[in-house]
């Protein structure tokens, strides 16, 4: 082999091996434990086969934290993708202060996630929490709601908290799509009579298929693996309410020690995944 | 509709949005400077009566200590920027400057990464960190988290890397440059803002790190913003002002690189994401 073409290996060699050992080996563990008895403190390991399997594909519990997360997923990417949508159009518009409004919109993302949970936490107070203060006063409610607390409320506040760190970076993607699409399509479909519904489906919507279907996959692969915000919020409670998957499968290792199952867990949320991204690279594939 | 009507009513809409997205931000700020009896009083006051300045000298070096916790973040987070920026700058010019028979596979693996959360390994990393002795260290906080970043440390710097031609080296290297030179001398200076980006980016997302710093550190001494943060919150549960001084000292950093980096982020995050 010449010299040129060893550069680019050796270049890329030491990403390569960073990775290998410090990303890929902890993988292989993971896919290894799911198939032992094995606990997160002490040396002992039996091997078990696919007993782990067995018995968390045979639990109910398993079902419930899994639909739990799909439906916490689905409304949380509901949240990320709609509103960051409408806030993109907006700020694509004719408006005034449009950079400075772009540099704002960031904001949520910019604060570390700990942050962010510790003031929504304060915000969501039940008993002097900004938010309750202001539905009571114009009268949207009328006793303070536990929005941490109560179960269906504590699931809907962590989605939405969630959505409000997500959406910033879920519009930028959908802002640069909007940017991208040239005047010249929507003077033509003026000229043929398009009024701005229509232009809104036949031009918008077709020239950013593509970059909707990447930002819904990216962002529902983070949401489903989101873990800080909802572990600070509410960790996990009021009794499971809020426990997705990411939660659970730390609640294993590190709650009950159990780290065969918690990398089964983690295994089976890798295979759900796969399947997702799969069935995205194949929609891409149709796009092009 | 007037034209100049429809900008204004949609700049309002656009200001209520961007209002209604950082009004949390300004809670924060506004809390931390309250005193004790002012958090609690209805309706919430948005400016203090007095600034109480306090607030951050009893978390910063009283009973938050948050000084030791900002320099272990400080420390873990700059020493994964590092290892990010060179790794990830050698990686990035090898797939944007050279064809060469798996290319293709390096950059899906950089991608496939993405869909792994740290909760997924930090199980067996816990075991790996114990075993070689490394608990409660910050080594065993910067590797995994520059495990975690360098991806889209790599990521970035390649779109970064793609958008400047490659002619000007080879000029150079024509004229008798060796490639390190031409390197160093053309596209170094043209880089060197997105070498910055990804490198802060790098920064933040082991600044925003929990998981690892929950498990891998219970010793006061070594615990980062994140952990002290949480632990401050369950400890003193109703010292919102000196909480929300804590938060404000931990954004500030974060803050201040953001402030730098964000028109180039931006760009790069964009087109990273869009491109192919």
């Amino acid at each position: 082999m010449n010299k040129k073409k060893i550069y680019p290996y050796l270049l890329i060699a030491p990403v390569l091996i960073f990775m290998l050992l410090v990303y890929g080996y902890p993988l292989f563990l993971t896919a290894k434990y799911s198939l032992f008895d094995v606990s997160l403190i002490g040396d002992n390991s039996t091997f078990v086969g696919l007993k782990n399997y067995i018995s968390t594909l045979t639990d109910k519990d398993f079902y419930t934290t899994f639909w739990l997360t799909v439906k916490w997923t689905v409304l949380t990417v509901g949240f990320k993708m709609g509103i960051g949508f409408f806030i993109a159009m907006i700020l694509n518009a004719k408006i005034y202060v449009k950079r400075a409004y772009r540099f704002l919109i960031l904001i949520p993302w910019a604060i570390p996630q700990v942050v962010v949970s510790i003031i929504w936490i304060w915000i969501l107070d039940g008993r002097y929490g900004y938010l309750n203060y202001y539905l009571q006063r114009i009268g949207l409610i009328e006793k303070p709601l536990l929005w941490l607390t109560q179960p269906n409320l504590a699931f809907i506040s962590t989605s939405f908290v969630d959505a409000w760190v997500g959406i910033p970076l879920v519009t930028m993607m959908f802002l640069s799509g909007l940017s991208a699409i040239p005047d010249s399509l929507y003077e033509a479909a003026k000229v043929d009579g398009a009024n701005t519904v229509q232009r809104f489906f036949n031009v918008t919507i077709p020239s950013m298929k593509k970059i909707i279907l990447i930002a819904f996959t990216l962002t529902t692969i983070w949401t489903f693996n989101s873990f800080n915000i909802i572990f600070v919020l509410t960790g996990g409670g009021p009794i499971g309410a809020t426990e997705t998957m990411m939660l659970r499968i730390y609640r294993e290792a590190f709650g009950k020690y159990n780290l065969g199952i918690s990398s089964t867990l983690s295994i089976l949320v890798f295979l759900t995944l796969t399947v997702m991204s799969i069935f995205y690279w194949k929609q891409l594939e149709k796009e092009d | 509709m007037n034209k100049r009507v429809k900008k204004i009513l949609l700049t309002s809409l656009a200001t209520i949005i961007i209002v209604l997205m950082i009004i949390p931000f300004f809670i924060m700020i506004s809390t931390s400077f309250k005193s004790f009896a002012e958090v609690t009083v209805w309706p919430p006051n948005w400016i203090p009566e007095t600034l109480k300045w306090e607030n951050y000298k009893e978390v910063w070096s009283g009973s938050g200590n948050f000084r030791v916790a900002f320099t272990n973040s400080l420390i873990v987070s700059t020493s994964t920027m590092l290892i990010c920026t060179v790794l990830g700058s050698l990686g990035a010019y090898a797939v944007s400057r050279f064809e060469f028979k798996g290319k293709k596979s390096f950059l899906f693996i950089i991608i496939l990464t993405q869909m792994f959360s740290a909760v997924t390994l930090v199980g067996p990393m816990y075991k790996i960190v114990k075993n070689l002795g490394l608990l409660n260290t910050h080594i065993a906080l910067i590797v995994p988290n520059a495990a975690f970043a360098l991806p889209m440390t790599v990521w970035l710097l390649y779109g970064y890397l793609d958008g400047v031609s490659k002619n000007l080296e080879e000029a150079a290297m024509i004229d008798g440059c060796t490639r390190l030179q031409a390197v160093r001398k053309i596209l170094l200076p043209l880089i060197a803002p997105g070498i910055i980006t990804s490198g802060l980016f790098a920064f933040i997302v082991s600044w925003n790190d929990l998981i690892f710093a929950r498990s891998f550190v219970t010793k006061t001494e070594y615990m980062t913003l994140s952990v002290s943060l949480t632990n401050y919150r369950s400890l003193f549960e109703t010292s919102w002002h000196q909480m929300m001084a804590a938060s404000v000292i931990s954004v500030i950093p974060v803050f201040i690189l953001f402030l730098v980096i964000q028109k180039h982020l931006v760009k790069g995050l964009a087109s990273g994401g869009v491109k192919e």
